[in-house]
């Protein structure tokens, strides 16, 4: 096989792994979204959260991964509850921007408290499957990297069917569609958006250890939560499978552009070469390339 | 709840708010005379942005010398006043810090960012402050555009042509080609120009570069490329975290890291770096104009050794501040009686000629014409086992 | 004869007046004056702490005029600054137009930029296109540090001092009452503009555009002046910072400062002028009052209280937009509104 061609299946194959990364990211914002039409900028910060909380448990409590890793999911989860009811519960009916500002808000408290609690020291997680390797097409690939990846295309697939067959998963997609229509049915709204809070934090949760073990973990992380608007941006904020189509797509076309363009532009092309072509696609198709096109009315 | 949220609620955060506009007016800083028995210093080293694992021990280095030269009775009788704020890698933020500092009546000024550095010291120079700084790139060193500015040690220049040249001298005859792998920043982008400077004054060739940012968690895509170069050398300008990921994505793609050998310079070596990057960075070699802690046997560690009984180890940018601390004090000593001003100050440094920090740095000179104190490079290799990076040169002084 | 209980404008001149009635224009006149002689009186720190306001007034009422009347929330408004910033930079240093043209033309330029992202916000709405503006902001940014020929990149662009027909700001004294004067035209400009048909339609696109639409108003005509007004102040902004930090850099017009300005206007009161001006003062002073606070009297119990500054800095500036909008939504203007009518009343009760 070329060197050229093999660079470029090199760079697919990297990008399709960020993409993973991406994906679970930006589920947890479409969950949000979905549940509660809270556009959630503080993703980021909540992917943070949890690796620390799993720095915590594997470092002072010297739990070993797996524990860490479950007892990380629960704490998130009561963590995600907390936020909802305590910040997101009054601004119940506010306007959008309010909305956005408290979870821009909420980032800065985020990142002020981990700062105060750990200060901007890089750490560095206690190794986890170190030896276990594979290679795929010349690039090797860690134990730790083959985890993440599964438990991304995992949870994925397993949310998909959660929203499609479970009942919670429905009662969350009718709660988004029509509060009122919900409420009439029965279905306690305020629990709904608690629940979602909770899986979403849950899952960035997840993916922040992980992301924390991978590359060591500073305040700096919770930047992946703004690359993750991309794929939102371009699937469309309302749709699971499109989210995680973007996130894949946003992946490779991020490491395409950084390999192909970087020399001729001479910089950090990923972050750009995302957002432009989201504006592109935006002036085609407004709402994404599957969201729901919104319908208002009077 | 409810009732709270009905009530004119405004009304209770008046109290704050008048609360703190009368603090504000009470506590402005005035503008303060340096009096002859204290000497003010000012800095704005990064606390809690990108760089602040450096930024920290600096800070503290710098303190830790101040501190320890008050103990001992000050300068010529005179105490050292440091005044600090945290820059943040933030430019307004500095240039914020700078000019109130300069309202309290500070003689030097110790600058961090790349960026903030080069505009505080423009200004530096229309005040008569000194200033000297963490970055240490040649820039900093230009008599026209900042008189008043000082490197305390060898700039980045020598330690780039230190490493270098040692590239050449382990493979003699050899036209090495280098890749140059920088963050898209001020800092960064003023190494690589002395990379490349260099390297097209050796005649070695430069077959690529690379961006890899301060924030990056995945190098992959860059190092494809590289490893697709069959370069000999790899300049790295970079942070702990940053050739952590650099090193263990170019393993990743299967770069061989013994052919292709990784240069860092000093504000990526350290023990974060060893730990984050494990068996990945078994191959780095470091520069840096400093020593280390771990050679206690030379004078100048000693001393810090001294000042500081309570502490295992300390890091090499520990000793940037000390040095940078160290160097001012100097100049001050040697004001003798004279009054403590920037435009005295800035004679006193001119006038010192092989300064010996006993070992700390390379012996210092200054000059009117020469700002950059040092031209000695001490080259480091990770000691995997121990933590930390272990000098594995003497001073090497590149022509 | 004093002042009656209620209103009691005769005519529709006084009804539209910015001034309601003579005592107020007498009180804001009197502080008028007495900011103008701070000037004189005030030690260096503050002029620079009064410039910094004076900018930052300026660019949240740009803000304030897409985000605030218009209900467009735009993440990129710290990018358009930066616009201002190198446009004045670029103008005075390659073109040598002097300041007092290049200012209005800077601010032009932005203003017409600011219309190209805008553009987009004809099809997309809300959460669209506020990510659509954290594009802008990322893109401009992106060309700000690699257009190198143009920008210089991030080396920084040094700037000239300021100068009006020979007579140079290089002082900080002067340079405040450049900016005082500059930003007082603005407040009082944007007040017009407010109050105008213009201002009106804008509040009706914020609320109800399809409704608006209906009676007459043209969608796209609005929106895309509202951000061209708001761009052209955020330049305007932009290019009176540029000669006071006297060397640019890409940095210091990043998200955060887009987020800083979004607070502002959130904290002082969307949908008004007074509003824009008391968040820009409130967010200006905040970070310096906690600096005074850690820095120098918590010294002594703390020592390294210095090195939580910024952290503690980050949450208190959450908890402050958190608890403006969950206690208090429209922000500080509507405290002051409470004041006032608490004191139009007094004593009686009601």
């Amino acid at each position: 096989m070329n060197d050229s061609l093999r660079l470029l299946l090199d760079l697919i194959i990297n990008g399709l792994v960020v993409g993973s990364v991406y994906s679970l990211i930006s589920l947890s914002m479409v969950l949000i979204y979905k549940g509660s039409k809270v556009l959630n900028l503080a993703q980021g910060e909540l992917l943070m959260a949890g690796a620390y909380v799993g720095l915590v448990l594997m470092t002072v409590l010297h739990l070993p991964f797996v524990l860490a890793l479950c007892l990380t999911t629960a704490v998130m989860a009561v963590i995600g509850l907390f936020v909802e009811r305590t910040f997101l519960r009054p601004m119940i009916g506010e306007s959008i921007i309010s909305v956005i500002m408290i979870t821009l808000a909420l980032s800065y408290v985020f990142r002020g408290v981990a700062g105060l609690i750990w200060g901007s020291e890089t750490y560095v997680f206690p190794r986890v499957l170190e030896d276990t390797n594979v290679t795929v097409g010349g690039i090797f690939f860690s134990g730790i990297y083959i985890v993440t990846i599964g438990l991304a295309l995992g949870l994925v697939v397993l949310f998909f069917f959660f929203f499609k067959y479970s009942i919670y998963g429905i009662a969350l997609r009718a709660t988004a569609s029509d509060q009122q229509a919900t409420l009439s049915v029965g279905i306690s709204v305020k629990r709904m958006f608690g629940l979602c809070w909770a899986i979403s934090a849950m899952l960035s949760g997840v993916i922040g250890m992980l992301l924390g073990i991978v590359s060591g973990l500073n305040l700096t992380i919770g930047f992946y939560g703004l690359l993750a608007l991309a794929p939102i941006l371009l699937g469309g904020i309302d749709s699971i499978g499109g989210a995680i189509l973007a996130s894949f797509l946003v992946g490779v076309i991020e490491n395409l552009a950084q390999g192909y363009l970087a020399s001729t532009v001479g910089g950090s092309v990923k972050e750009v070469t995302a957002f432009s072509i989201i504006v592109i696609v935006m002036i085609f198709r407004p709402y994404g390339l599957f969201g729901t096109e919104e319908i208002e009315r009077l | 709840m409810e009732r709270l949220l009905n009530r004119p609620s405004g009304i209770w955060l008046w109290p704050i708010f008048l609360s703190m506009a009368a603090a504000l007016v009470f506590t402005l800083p005035g503008s303060a005379v340096a009096s002859d028995k204290v000497i003010k210093i000012g800095s704005c080293p990064d606390l809690s942005g990108p760089t602040s694992e450096v930024g920290k021990p600096f800070s503290s280095g710098v303190r830790g010398y101040f501190d320890y030269i008050n103990s001992k009775g000050g300068i010529n009788g005179r105490k050292i006043e440091y005044l600090e704020t945290d820059g943040s890698y933030n430019i307004p933020q500095e240039t914020a810090a700078f000019k109130r500092f300069v309202m309290d009546g500070i003689v030097a000024f110790i600058g961090w960012s790349g960026g903030g550095h080069l505009q505080i010291a423009q200004m530096a120079s229309a005040k008569k402050i000194v200033v000297l700084g963490a970055s240490i790139s040649d820039v900093f060193a230009n008599i026209q555009t900042s008189p008043y500015s000082f490197i305390h040690c060898a700039s980045y220049d020598q330690v780039w042509r230190a490493m270098i040249d040692h590239a050449m001298n382990k493979n003699p005859g050899k036209k090495l080609k280098a890749v140059i792998i920088y963050p898209d920043n001020g800092y960064g982008h003023q190494n690589a120009d002395t990379c490349r400077k260099y390297l097209k004054e050796k005649g070695l060739e430069l077959v690529g570069e690379e961006i890899v940012g301060f924030k990056d968690i995945d190098a992959t895509a860059q190092m494809l490329k590289i490893q697709r170069l069959n370069a000999d050398i790899a300049l790295c300008p970079q942070v702990e975290p940053s050739i952590a990921v650099i090193m263990r994505d170019a393993k990743k793609v299967g770069i061989d890291t013994k052919k292709l050998q990784f240069y860092v310079n000093l504000q990526g070596m350290g023990p974060v770096g060893i730990k984050l990057g494990g068996k990945n960075v078994e191959d780095l070699i470091g520069g840096s104009p400093f020593s280390a802690w771990e050679e206690k046997d030379l004078p100048g560690i000693k001393m810090i050794h001294q000042a500081n009984p309570d502490k295992k180890a300390l890091l090499p940018w520990y000793v940037h501040g000390w040095a940078a601390a160290l160097v001012i004090s100097e100049g001050l000593r040697r004001l003798g009686d004279k009054e403590v001003t920037g435009e005295n100050l800035k004679k006193s440094l001119e006038s010192i000629k092989d300064f010996d920090t006993g070992g700390v740095t390379s012996p210092i000179s200054f000059s009117p014409e020469n700002h950059i104190g040092g031209r000695g490079v001490k080259l480091y290799r990770p000691n995997l086992q121990a933590g930390y990076f272990e000098a594995m040169t003497d001073f090497i002084y590149p022509k | 004869m004093g002042e009656f209980c209620g209103d009691t404008i005769e005519s529709y001149i006084r009804d539209e007046s910015v001034f309601k009635t003579k005592t107020i224009t007498i009180c804001v006149t009197i502080l008028g004056c007495c900011v103008a002689l701070m000037g004189l009186g005030v030690n260096q720190y503050m002029l620079h702490l009064l410039v910094s306001i004076g900018i930052a007034i300026i660019g949240a009422i740009g803000l304030s005029f897409i985000t605030g009347f218009t209900g467009m929330i735009s993440l990129g408004h710290g990018a358009f600054i930066g616009v201002g910033a190198y446009s004045m930079a670029i103008l005075t240093d390659r073109l040598g137009i002097p300041f007092i043209i290049a200012l209005p033309l800077s601010a032009l330029i932005t203003a017409g930029i600011g219309m190209f992202f805008g553009l987009p916000s004809m099809r997309i709405k809300g959460l669209y296109l506020l990510m659509a503006t954290i594009a802008a902001q990322v893109i401009i940014t992106f060309l700000m540090i690699h257009c190198q020929s143009l920008t210089m990149g991030l080396n920084g662009y040094p700037v000239k001092p300021a100068s009006i027909f020979g007579f140079e700001f290089d002082t900080e004294r002067k340079y405040f009452y450049l900016i005082y004067a500059v930003t007082l035209i603005c407040i009082l400009a944007a007040k017009n503009v407010a109050r105008s048909r213009h201002g009106r339609a804008f509040v009706a696109i914020r609320d109800q555009d399809i409704a608006a639409d209906v009676i007459g108003v043209n969608l796209f005509k609005y929106k895309t002046l509202a951000f061209a007004i708001g761009s052209f102040y955020a330049g305007l902004a932009g290019a009176l910072w540029a000669p006071y930090l006297s060397l640019i850099t890409p940095e210091a017009f990043s998200l955060d400062l887009s987020i800083g300005y979004l607070a502002m206007i959130v904290v002082g009161g969307l949908g008004s002028i007074m509003g824009a001006i008391y968040g820009a003062i409130f967010m200006t002073l905040l970070p310096e009052f906690l600096k005074i606070l850690m820095e120098e009297h918590l010294r002594g119990f703390i020592p390294d209280a210095i090195r939580s500054v910024p952290h503690i800095k980050n949450i208190l500036f959450g908890l402050i937009i958190i608890t403006f909008l969950i206690f208090e939504p429209h922000g500080l203007a509507e405290i002051h509104r409470r004041i006032k009518k608490y004191f139009k009343l007094w004593p009686f009760p009601y």
